[in-house]
């Protein structure tokens, strides 16, 4: 009971893991700009007004409205990207307003996506999510109403990842290939994801199993060997190496930062500290 | 008191996004209200973490009538400059595989021909066309045609272990005439 009593005084007097935390955000919005240009030469094929993509009807409605609007309306595709990349840009830096920069970041990314679902991935609805997450984290917060919201708003998105890893694990289990152990091999033999180079590798179909197999443990495992705190800096480089891998093979590089980057939220203090981009941003955290 | 506030409202937001993601399993009512929380603000696909690995490489083919003749084949990304990495082969492919689900669901046979009326009236379909006439418009506007055609080019691979060649097929579609495409 005391340890309880005393967890819950933690939580509303104190910001929990404020590096960590702070590394992430950062993180997010690091994302967001490094999606922005990669998509920067195809911007006006999707989204403007000669787009090549066919949008599809939506129930009209005042929030589908605001995050449809570029369909309706593609002239306006200039300023919501501007919008978007500045946003980001201003959303990396702490401070008492920052909520508004992130959530014209988050609103300009949804809109973006929803414009143009087919040239994305997996990767933009995780970052939106945690970007919507990350409008209530403020890591220098300092009355007790701001470090709850603050702190809530991490809890959030640590269950959210753990959400994900037990979800996708739950939907591979009842799909056909991951079951039977040959989803590696199908994958590397994709053309537009693979190579020849990895595709040689799917000859070895006993060693594609062995990884489909070793892939969906970890996935399924990932949230009990997050409780494994003194082994969890193992648990999260197995997992860097592994989207990595779907970053090398497969070239998703965007949906395999996304998930690396979301490691973050598991890291020591003073990892997250060492890792923090620039010393005025670790001074501010 | 802020802190169990807070807490519900997580435990809310988690369960029904849960349920919008679980939609299949959830009682109508339950899945209306999750619906209308989740989407369009909180909209995540869950299955996109976890695709279903397709067995085979599907490209999207388009071929123009022009001079009295079809034009031959050619990938409709890849003609337009686009590589097999590029954002705008990833749009192909998202089309492909909508396209070849909705085959899978749409197209059958009456007496011994091929019936394309469920296809050609899809969302799935009109994406892909839309997307090759686009394609073919913005990067040979030169090339003046009549009509359009569109086919999916599979190469199955065989099952893990076998050493079976990559079977080959293309399903095509009926022509598209350009005055239909821009009425």
């Amino acid at each position: 009971m005391n340890k309880w009593s005393a967890y819950i005084d933690q939580f509303a007097n104190k910001i929990r893991a404020p590096y960590a935390t702070r590394l992430f955000t950062i993180l997010i919005y690091v994302w967001f700009l490094a999606q922005a240009a990669m998509i920067w030469p195809y911007r006006s094929l999707l989204w403007g007004e000669d787009a090549v993509l066919l949008h599809s009807p939506y129930a009209s409605s005042l929030l589908n409205n605001f995050f449809y609007q570029l369909v309706y309306v593609p002239s306006r595709f200039n300023v919501v990207f501007g919008v978007h990349i500045v946003a980001s840009a201003i959303a990396l830096f702490e401070c008492r307003w920052s909520f508004i920069p992130r959530i014209a970041a988050w609103c300009t990314a949804m809109m973006l996506y929803y414009s143009a679902p087919q040239a994305f991935n997996s990767g933009i609805l995780f970052m939106s999510l945690m970007a919507f997450y990350s409008v209530f984290v403020y890591t220098k917060a300092e009355s007790s109403w701001n470090i709850v919201i603050s702190n809530l708003a991490r809890l959030t998105m640590v269950v959210q990842v753990v959400a994900i890893y037990s979800l996708s694990s739950w939907f591979k289990l009842i799909g056909e290939h991951w079951v039977k152990g040959d989803a590696l091999y199908y994958a590397l033999n994709i053309d537009v994801y693979s190579s020849q180079f990895w595709q040689k590798l799917s000859q070895f179909p006993v060693w594609c199993s062995i990884i489909t197999y070793l892939t969906l443990g970890y996935q399924l495992l990932f949230p009990l060997l997050l409780l494994l705190k003194k082994q969890r800096h193992w648990v999260l480089l197995i997992g860097v190496l592994f989207h990595l891998m779907i970053g090398i093979v497969m070239h998703l590089w965007d949906f395999a930062f996304a998930m690396i980057f979301c490691y973050a939220l598991f890291m020591k203090e003073e990892q997250a500290k060492f890792l923090m981009p620039f010393r005025k941003l670790r001074k501010m955290a | 008191m802020l802190i169990c506030v807070g807490l519900v409202l997580v435990v809310v937001h988690f369960f029904l996004t849960s349920v919008y993601n679980l939609r299949y399993w959830a009682p109508p009512a339950l899945r209306a209200v999750a619906d209308l929380y989740s989407f369009p603000a909180f909209h995540q696909d869950m299955k996109l973490f976890a695709p279903d690995v397709a067995m085979y490489s599907v490209h999207l083919e388009s071929r123009v009538y022009r001079d009295g003749q079809w034009q031959p084949w050619m990938d409709v990304t890849e003609k337009a400059g686009f590589d097999l990495r590029s954002r705008m082969e990833r749009v192909e492919q998202n089309f492909n595989h909508a396209l070849s689900w909705d085959v899978t669901q749409n197209l059958y046979s009456k007496d011994g021909v091929t019936q394309f009326d469920r296809l050609i009236n899809g969302a799935a379909y009109r994406n892909a066309l839309y997307y090759a006439w686009r394609m073919q418009t913005r990067f040979s506007p030169d090339e003046t045609y009549d009509s359009i055609q569109i086919r999916l080019h599979y190469a199955f691979n065989p099952p893990a272990g076998q050493k079976a060649e990559v079977n080959h097929s293309q399903l095509a579609f009926p022509p598209y005439s350009k005055q239909q495409m821009t009425r």
